[in-house]
């Protein structure tokens, strides 16, 4: 549809749009217009206009008002006040459930037959209605609800797992607030969850709370009798924590939603950052960015979040995933000498957006909680008496000017610091136990990428089950304390700025929201229900960064296969009968074939009779396939035995027995990789900045051609069921390239290069079949050209790797005599 | 003017139109959210005054909170932090005692304290120890228990490990000590404090081990998909198609094809069900050695080592009272996420369990990794190969400082490298040599490790890179001790006889760089059963294949250099002292045990042979390509020493992509490969 058509039809759909074209056409030619008309008819024309413009604008109000106030009377259910909910009047002999048992795990507590139907392994969460529960005298049990339990249910409102059917939830969330022990009356809220409607002793409910306990003694999960329901709370030790059956969730710290706290790179305390001013420090990591990053400016914008600078941070990584292997001549070349001095590619990345907010931390370890036992405060006086300037111990502040929040403010002898911005200039930060053993100090810690010092003896560290706490914490044991200074120290550099970076990305991740908190709750407990489709550690624990940069090889434990196995010839042929003869007796003289599969691409056309074929050792089949298209050659197919295949054109006579038995051993120690006779090469075209196709004889290979290959039968079906975007039918399409996409989607899956086997020989080069001529012949590299550049934008990177090594037998061409080597025969045409 | 206005008026016409227009629309318009409204769930209702909710703590409240003294942590059991005193462990060292056997022992018993004493945290002497360890013997009558230890002391920093249900583990008062004990029940089970063994058979082998049984990477096809464990022992193989819950008596009626194999056959499956009753233990150790995916329903016992295994890679733990969705899970199971699952259970049977000592080890490591906190073993480490045992944490926390995870971590080596030239006996400074090897493109220094009784000369000849000369003992296994001179991930080893080219070692070095964890090298020895002897043997002759590369020039990772003084027996590093070319050997052992990959061969000139001193006086045999008879016993010696033989061989060599081709010499980037 042409482009103005559709415009017109946006603006004639919505009232709004009406006014903002005609106002937008009314900007464009006004100011061309008026000038030229005398001044009256400007008076006049102005005055019409802005009529017509009144009008337009009224009738828009119009229109919308009334829609506004009909639909909310569709809303009128949901839009209500809080304080109108129905009360409910708990009589005072209403029964009390039983205290939480301890033993309760989930294959004795709880009931998964209610999670039997669920689809797409998905436990689905019903919420009750919020109620008002009162005593039998009127007192109301707890307040209503707390801004934070209302945005929590509305997380999981929001979420799949809701649902408003209570006959097939799964899970059952009470809308009774019990995050906060002290503002609810603990026998009568038991007795409101008693008296819900599908309680039944508790079973699948699930309760959250974050300040459990009260004084005096503070319990370290939530008194509220509970009987069988799971309890997601901030604060459990080891004793009131049921293993793989209660949650352990953060401490929500509001700070996190009420200051603006932009992000600051890893960086560490250094003797230097104190004697100099902060701004002349240059970091050796901006030129290093910079130079990762050709053309960029190293400087970001402040304040930016890590998400936003995604699409930075993954070019970044594409690029340097193109460069793992020795590079030359080809685009990035300066890049990937850089990169030589980078130990990891998402190091470089980090250093990249970490730029310019990167500067050294002023403190090597921090204390921040104002409410401190006194014992807990002489200790940390006399870690500071003893290290001076590197620690710092903050107090609440004696003498606040009225209107400062005591909150945002920490003071160290009458100088006076901004918190939580104060937790950014230091490396570590302490958390140490309150009264309750789960902190808030430890979210705003982790925001500022301060790495967290946890000194709290059996405290359940939050989402402890899935997340990898070493990775971005330390735990040192309460009466380890005076110790901690030199526990510190003897972190190496690099470990401290992975885990400023790890504990952030949790901060990020899992507490940075309610929402995020409940989330995380929710797919815990589904992940116990549905432990086969669980998300794994790497997903829980690497930041994006890394997940980008790094390569998970399918085929990654070393194994060298049995060479009686053998493997499986497959022949795409499409008529020339005698040719695909010719080859088929060829290869069955290899010794290790077991199999030879004829893959017949003519549907016009039967394939010769049984009787016609050569007669040969192994045992020989023919699948027609339904439509003549080149991916035929990749599918998997049942009758593939072995876990090796050669891909064979039928035209590909050349080769030896000894060559093809030699790149079946060589591949048998590679078997994650192609293994293959042609060598390819894609280039860099400095002049048309996109990659080339390179068939010369050159000094490296980055790919092979599938017109004769040995590869893993995985590989298949990776190509046929895995393929990223189009390219599959993208290459049915042309015709052309399978060999290209087979390469590319080998070397990402497996981040390695391909093998080329034996000397090169004047093959009948596969891909210049029925093409005779210089001229079609150059058409045929831009084709193939194309396929590169296409395929790398498809990809999202260029996975190819290029290498400088051929796999020869190990005597070959050696002065030896040649009836003794095992494959003499190769390279001899 | 006239057309002004009349365009104008043109415009007020329209947008009068407009309005008209719109005046019909809304009609259309307000139906679509109310029935969007009706079909949607009802869901958590937005509040009106959302804007005036109460937070859920105050802030004056969250900074009261610790007024109150920190209480002491309750409770009866202990955990790591209450019952362990790693203070004793100085300098966050593991130094582990274990009290002799008392009386004749059995089988089992005896291999545990074998492979304690093995370990290099094993001590002598208790008061020196952090860590006391005691063994129970299962066929102690439970009258008998042993005494309580000397050094009891309420069982602090005590490790009670029962490999078999011991009964005096049940009478036992245990105190303060932690249990290692074989598949422990949940319950009784305390995290981070207590460790979960595996259940091991009687004739578990005590070093080596057992091998995988897994010999390729994907299912076989037309492979039972599920063998269920019998409760006598054994396997019953499932057809793929069952409508049935094939492990329920209660839905006992279409089993498909089944098969029952009796006694201990390994199962020929791709998921191996086990019900998860204690006595099904045996049956997960099984399946992992089958490279079979157990599927474990409800097991009431701690999985192994669970502690620092992710057991979600390599088995899948699903609840039995949901039968029918976990078959469907089998069934459809997506292909990649198997090939995983297979991979892992092998790798964490040949990493942890093949064997009595990694059980053993995997004890120890696992306490050592709680005393060093911080500098404890990555989760990568421990999950992927070749596993936690293999990859010290004192060399580093960091993956990419080793050669094995690179992939993983979208890292790379370093890309240049440190030659270490040993020079051994009366020799001359290898002056031909450095200027070869400083010549090399990725060439960061040179060292020179002078162990010749001569002093070194005082002056070396100018090169573009730095030299420096450290001082050797004269040992054959000095050469492949860590030192911190080394800066770059490779390690170019050479003797001061070798003779090399600078095309050579240029071309090597870019090999390493794909194959890091690798040894590359130009001279080669293949080894062989000699049927005559029933003994290993191995030569220098040239032949089709080979499986060791002589150190004497070789590229490596300087990973083992850590490796081989820190990780190997001391007894084998001796015997490589006391026969130097077995230093060869014991370090393609060892790297070929870590790896499970045969090392790579890159060319070598023929004219470097014929340049070759003639054979030296039998006092530095190692410097020849061929090993000396005497030298054959050594490879037994280390075959026993590992358990097995390690080595692989390979049949390839690895040549620059022109390599001897017929096209123009100036094509090629490593023409001097060729010719001198």
């Amino acid at each position: 549809m042409p482009r103005a058509g559709l415009d017109a039809q946006e603006c004639e759909e919505e009232a709004a749009g009406v006014i903002m074209c005609a106002s937008v056409k009314y900007n464009i030619r006004g100011p061309a217009l008026i000038p030229r008309m005398k001044t009256k008819h400007r008076i006049y024309y102005i005055t019409l206009f802005s009529i017509v413009l009144l009008g337009l604008i009224a009738t828009g109000m119009f229109q919308f008002w009334p829609h506004s106030i009909e639909s909310s009377g569709d809303w009128s259910v949901e839009k209500r006040s809080v304080r109108d909910v129905p009360v409910v009047r708990l009589p005072a002999d209403s029964p009390v459930p039983e205290r939480g048992d301890l033993s309760c795990r989930m294959h004795t507590c709880f009931d998964v037959y209610r999670c039997g139907f669920n689809p797409k392994n998905k436990i689905k969460v019903y919420i009750y209605p919020l109620k008002k529960y009162v005593g039998e005298a009127g007192v109301p049990v707890s307040s209503t609800i707390s801004r934070e339990y209302n945005e929590l249910l509305t997380a999981i409102s929001d979420s799949d797992y809701y649902t408003d059917d209570i006959t097939r939830a799964c899970l059952f969330v009470p809308s009774i607030d019990l995050l906060n022990q002290n503002s609810l009356r603990v026998r009568e809220t038991a007795q409101a969850l008693a008296q819900l409607s599908r309680w039944d002793r508790g079973t699948n409910h699930l309760l959250f709370n974050m300040l459990p306990g009260g004084p005096p003694d503070y319990n370290t999960a939530l008194d509220v009798p509970r009987d069988r329901a799971l309890l997601a709370g901030g604060g459990f030790s080891t004793w009131t924590y049921r293993q793989g059956y209660d949650v352990s969730i953060p401490v929500y710290s509001p700070l996190s939603a009420e200051v603006d706290l932009p992000e600051k790179g890893p960086g560490q305390f250094s003797a230097l950052s104190t004697k100099l001013p902060r701004s002349e420090i240059q970091l050796p990591s901006v030129s290093l960015s910079s130079a990762l990053l050709p053309g960029r400016n190293s400087r970001l914008p402040e304040g930016k979040q890590a998400f936003s600078i995604n699409p930075v941070v993954q070019t970044v990584l594409r690029r340097n995933r193109s460069s793992h292997a020795p590079v030359k001549g080809q685009p990035f070349k300066e890049e990937s000498r850089q990169a030589h001095c980078v130990k990891s590619v998402h190091q470089a990345l980090w250093a990249l957006w970490a730029a310019d907010r990167q500067r050294p931390r002023r403190y090597f370890l921090l204390s921040s909680q104002v409410a401190l036992h006194p014992e807990s405060r002489e200790d940390l006086a006399a870690l500071q008496a003893r290290h001076g300037e590197a620690v710092l111990v903050l107090d609440k502040c004696s003498n606040l000017s009225e209107g400062v929040p005591a909150a945002r403010k920490r003071c160290h002898q009458q100088q006076a610091f901004d918190y939580p911005q104060v937790l950014q200039e230091a490396t570590f930060c302490m958390v140490l136990r309150g009264a309750r053993l789960g902190q808030a100090v430890l979210s705003d810690v982790l925001r500022a990428g301060c790495v967290p010092v946890i000194i709290a003896d059996s405290y359940v560290l939050p989402f402890s089950e899935v997340l990898d706490w070493k990775r971005a914490s330390v735990v040192v044991p309460e009466e380890k304390m005076s110790d901690v200074y030199s526990i510190l120290q003897s972190i190496p550099r690099r470990q401290i700025e992975e885990m400023q970076r790890q504990a952030r990305w949790f901060w990020e991740a899992y507490f940075q929201s309610i929402k995020a908190i409940a989330l995380a709750t929710l797919q815990i407990i589904n992940d116990r229900i549905y432990p086969y489709a669980a998300i794994s550690y790497e997903d829980w624990n690497d930041p994006p960064a890394v997940k980008w940069g790094s390569v998970s090889n399918p085929l990654f434990l070393p194994l060298i296969p049995p060479q009686s196995q053998g493997f499986t010839a497959i022949v795409l042929t499409y008529d020339r009968v005698e040719s695909l003869f010719r080859v088929i007796t060829e290869v069955s003289k290899v010794p290790s074939l077991s199999k030879l599969l004829v893959v017949w691409n003519n549907q016009n056309k039967n394939p010769p009779e049984d009787s016609l074929w050569p007669k040969i050792r192994v045992p020989l089949k023919v699948v027609r396939t339904a439509e003549n298209k080149l991916s035929n050659r990749f599918f998997p197919y049942d009758e593939i035995e072995t876990e090796a295949v050669l891909a064979i054109d039928d035209d590909i006579i050349m080769l030896t027995s000894d060559e093809l038995q030699f790149g079946y051993e060589v591949w048998r120690e590679f078997p994650d990789r192609l293994v293959g006779y042609p060598g390819r090469l894609h280039l860099w075209d400095h002049e048309t900045s996109k990659w080339k196709y390179e068939s010369e004889w050159t000094n490296e290979v980055s790919m092979v051609l599938t017109g004769a290959a040995f590869y893993h039968k995985y590989f298949n079906y990776l190509y046929t069921y895995k393929m990223p975007g189009d390219i599959k039918n993208w290459v049915d399409a042309h015709m052309n390239c399978e060999d290209i996409a087979m390469n590319f989607l080998v070397a990402n899956v497996t981040g390695k290069a391909v093998i080329k086997v034996t000397p090169r020989k004047k093959f009948k080069c596969p891909e210049c079949t029925a093409i005779d001529g210089l001229s079609l012949d150059q058409t045929h590299m831009v084709e193939r050209s194309e396929c590169i550049n296409k395929f790398a934008s498809v990809f999202g990177t260029m996975p190819l790797k290029v290498v400088e090594h051929r796999a020869d037998p190990v005597l070959y061409k050696d002065d030896f005599p040649e009836k003794l080597k095992s494959f003499p025969n190769i390279g001899s045409l | 003017m006239q057309s002004w206005r009349r365009k104008s008026l043109l415009l007020a016409l329209s947008a009068s139109w407009l309005l008209i227009l719109l005046r019909v629309f809304p009609a259309l318009r307000l139906k679509e959210p109310a029935r969007r409204q009706a079909g949607a769930p009802q869901g958590w209702p937005r509040w009106l005054d959302t804007e005036l909710l109460q937070s859920f703590s105050q802030p004056a409240e969250l900074l009261e909170d610790g007024l109150q003294p920190p209480q002491a942590p309750r409770g009866s059991s202990c955990t790591w932090g209450a019952c362990f005193d790693a203070s004793r462990c100085r300098g966050g060292g593991l130094k582990v005692f274990v009290y002799p056997a008392v009386g004749p022992i059995s089988e089992t018993p005896r291999k545990v304290l074998t492979s304690i004493e093995g370990s290099r945290y094993h001590t002598a002497s208790a008061a020196e120890a952090c860590l006391l360890v005691l063994v129970l013997s299962p066929d102690t009558p439970a009258g008998e228990c042993h005494p309580v230890p000397p050094q009891w002391d309420g069982g602090k920093n005590h490790l009670v490990l029962s490999l078999h249900p011991a009964p005096c583990l049940r009478i036992f008062q245990l105190g303060q000590a932690m249990v290692a004990e074989a598949s422990p029940t949940v319950d009784t089970f305390r995290p981070g404090f207590d460790v979960a063994l595996p259940l091991l058979p009687e004739a578990h082998p005590l070093r080596g081990g057992a091998l995988g049984q897994l010999r390729q990477h994907s299912p076989l096809p037309g492979v039972a998909l599920i063998a269920v464990a019998e409760e006598r022992g054994g396997w019953r193989t499932a057809g793929t198609n069952f409508s049935a819950c094939p492990w329920d008596g209660r839905c006992e009626q279409d089993h498909g094809p089944k098969q029952t194999h009796p006694g201990t056959t390994l199962p020929n499956a791709t998921f191996c069900l086990i019900p998860g009753r204690s006595a099904d233990a045996l049956h997960f150790l099984q399946a992992l050695q089958a490279g079979c995916i157990p599927v474990l329903l409800s097991p009431r016992w701690e999985l192994p080592f669970s502690e620092v295994i992710d057991w979600t890679k390599a088995a899948v733990v699903a609840d039995e009272r949901l039968p029918l969705q976990v078959l469907a899970a089998l069934q459809e199971m997506p292909l990649t996420r198997v090939l995983a699952l297979r991979q892992q259970a092998q790798f964490l049977w040949d990493a942890y369990f093949s064997s009595m000592e990694k059980v053993i080890h995997t004890t120890l490591e696992i306490i050592q990794d709680r005393i060093s906190g911080a500098s404890a073993h990555p989760s990568l480490l421990w999950n992927s190969p070749p596993g936690a045992l293999l990859a010290l944490s004192t060399f580093s926390t960091s993956p990419s400082d080793f050669p094995f995870y690179h992939l993983q971590q979208g890292s790379r080596p370093l890309g240049t490298f440190s030659a270490l030239i040993w020079v051994g006996a009366p020799d001359q400074p290898p002056l031909k040599l450095i200027q070869a090897v400083a010549g090399a493109q990725h060439c960061a220094q040179i060292l020179v490790l002078w162990s010749s009784k001569k002093p070194p000369p005082p002056r070396w000849p100018e090169t573009a890179v730095p030299l420096t000369v450290l001082d050797g003992h004269g040992k054959a296994s000095d050469r492949f001790l860590p030192y911190s001179a080394i800066s770059t991930d490779a390690i170019l080893s050479l003797d001061a006889h070798s003779s090399i080219s600078t095309s050579e070692v240029d071309f090597a070095f870019m090999v390493w760089q794909s194959f890091p964890e690798r040894m590359v090298g130009f001279l080669t020895w293949s080894h062989f059963w000699n049927e005559a002897q029933g003994g290993w043997g191995y030569t220098g002759e040239r032949a089709n294949e080979f499986s060791m590369v002589l150190t004497s020039a070789a590229f490596y990772h300087r990973y083992y250099h850590t490796l081989f003084t820190h990780s190997l027996p001391k007894a084998l590093r001796t015997l490589a002292d006391e026969s130097p070319p077995c230093v060869d050997v014991l370090m393609n052992f060892l790297v070929a045990a870590v790896t499970k990959l045969p090392p790579i061969k890159v060319p070598y000139g023929p004219w470097h042979q014929e340049a070759r001193p003639p054979p030296l006086a039998p006092g530095s045999p190692r410097l020849r390509a061929e090993p000396q008879p005497a030298a054959q016993d050594c490879i037994n010696r280390l075959a026993a020493g590992f358990g097995h033989m390690p080595l692989v061989s390979s049949r390839l060599r690895l040549d620059p992509v022109l390599f001897k081709d017929p096209v123009s010499v100036l094509r090629k980037k490593y023409r001097s490969l060729e010719k001198p």
